[in-house]
């Protein structure tokens, strides 16, 4: 035993554990401060993702494959509820063009050039995922010759599922809201609460155990409805106010009898994700 | 002249399982991430772990690259996949030397090298627990780490090895 941990050998593992340790800290850092990360990252990835290609390929085609025969034995389901739909689409698309031009109108008058509404959007497909189970992230097929940048909202199916946390010239990392890691940035939202008034707040948390994000630091006391639309609210200047985050499963009350914490259940499928929508908010 | 042509074939293969299995970590990830990243439980596949310990356990006389192996699989994971590093380039190497020194003091037969596999995975779920915690990128408790990650991780992994 005495031989197995020789002080040379201990020596060497504790000091390039310091190291480990440092770079570690070094990237978060980097990370986080900086808008893209060192040359030799950018360069790992953009190489690490051409080679990736001759694997990522097949089994991206072969699951696309599946879905697709899953979603043809859907068809007939799914054309009865669509034919539904479609019926009132019409009033719908007629309605919202009435309100967009109204709204552009109204902004002319007051000479606002920018609204928080206003974002351009970007698609790239999910060419690979992080195997952990701290940081939930997806690698896309977008980089920053695409124009991607750190810290664009990104949304997938209904609603929001995160936020671009490292960009290379070819690919991003989104970083989802469902990740464990403290790094993750907020998200601040707001949901309409009994009175009708809005309440804002900050995404602070994904519970594990109940699948739930965690909405907390809220600007009322009072009572939110369980089914309540959640959305961005677009103060921070990054995110664009309006996209769908999800709706409220149930609140929790502080040690004061004030709402301490809103769960609101993610709109969409974090774990269902072919194909991604990047917002960036429109420049003036 | 055929044993260093047996063993050169053997390397050559060991290279190319290591480049499927890192990118396959991924895919898989990412197109079964239904079932592997579910509301309750999250497993997590480490099959460029496996074969890197796999070699080590059934290869020995081959002289593989492992230690190279790892290093490159550690920063590959590390960039590609994580943005972090630092995290696998020091853990994929430091298991596989520790694997290097108890694997030279004792020799394992049947179902116990199948043990020492999922030993593997299970040291390094707990590495990878232990530094984030420690850094502070993550701040979920042991139990709930344990019932809905680590067991199920080694459960994934112990019928990825069996296959």
């Amino acid at each position: 035993m005495r031989k197995f941990f020789a002080q040379h050998r201990t020596i060497t593992v504790m000091l390039s554990l310091l190291v480990a340790l440092g770079l570690m800290a070094g990237s978060v850092g980097i990370r986080n401060n900086q808008a893209t990360p060192t040359a030799v990252q950018q360069i790992g990835n953009t190489v690490a993702s051409w080679f990736g290609g001759i694997v990522n390929y097949p089994m991206n085609s072969a699951n696309g494959s599946v879905s697709s025969l899953g979603q043809l034995l859907n068809a007939y389901t799914e054309n009865k509820a669509l034919k539904r739909d479609v019926s009132t689409l019409q009033q719908t698309k007629l309605t919202n063009k009435t309100l967009a031009h109204e709204n552009q109108q109204l902004r002319a008058q007051l000479k606002l050039t920018r609204s928080l509404t206003d974002y351009t959007t970007l698609n790239a497909s999910v060419i690979s995922r992080n195997p952990s189970a701290w940081q939930q992230q997806l690698i896309v097929s977008k980089g920053q010759v695409d124009g991607v940048r750190k810290n664009m909202a990104v949304l997938a199916g209904s609603g929001l599922i995160g936020r671009v946390a490292e960009v290379n010239p070819t690919t991003s990392k989104i970083e989802l809201i469902s990740s464990a890691s403290e790094s993750t940035n907020q998200f601040a939202v707001a949901v309409n609460n009994d009175q009708n008034q809005l309440v804002n707040g900050l995404i602070t948390d994904y519970d594990l155990r109940t699948g739930t994000l965690v909405m907390s630091e809220v600007t009322s006391a009072d009572a939110v409805k369980a089914g309540s639309k959640v959305t961005t609210n677009g103060l921070g200047g990054v995110t664009p106010k309006g996209l769908y985050v999800g709706k409220v499963v149930k609140t929790s009350k502080g040690s004061d009898g004030k709402i301490g914490r809103i769960y609101v259940k993610p709109a969409t499928n974090l774990n269902d994700i072919n194909y991604v929508t990047i917002a960036k908010l429109r420049e003036e | 002249m055929f044993k260093w042509l047996k063993i050169t074939k053997r390397k050559v293969l060991f290279v190319i399982g290591l480049y499927v299995t890192f990118y396959f970590d991924g895919a898989l990830s990412a197109n079964m991430a239904r079932g592997l990243f579910g509301e309750r439980v999250i497993m997590v596949s480490h099959l460029a772990l496996l074969w890197l310990v796999m070699a080590q356990v059934w290869g020995r006389n081959a002289h593989l690259p492992v230690l190279t192996g790892s290093v490159i699989v550690g920063l590959g994971t590390d960039i590609y996949y994580s943005g972090i590093v630092g995290l696998a380039v020091f853990g994929l190497p430091l298991l596989v030397w520790l694997n290097q020194l108890l694997l030279s003091r004792v020799k394992l037969v049947g179902l116990w090298q199948a043990g020492y596999l999922l030993a593997s995975v299970a040291v390094y779920e707990l590495y990878l627990y232990g530094i984030e915690s420690l850094l502070g990128l993550i701040h979920v408790g042991i139990v709930t780490f344990m019932i809905r990650i680590f067991l199920p991780t080694l459960i994934l992994n112990l019928v990825i090895s069996f296959c």
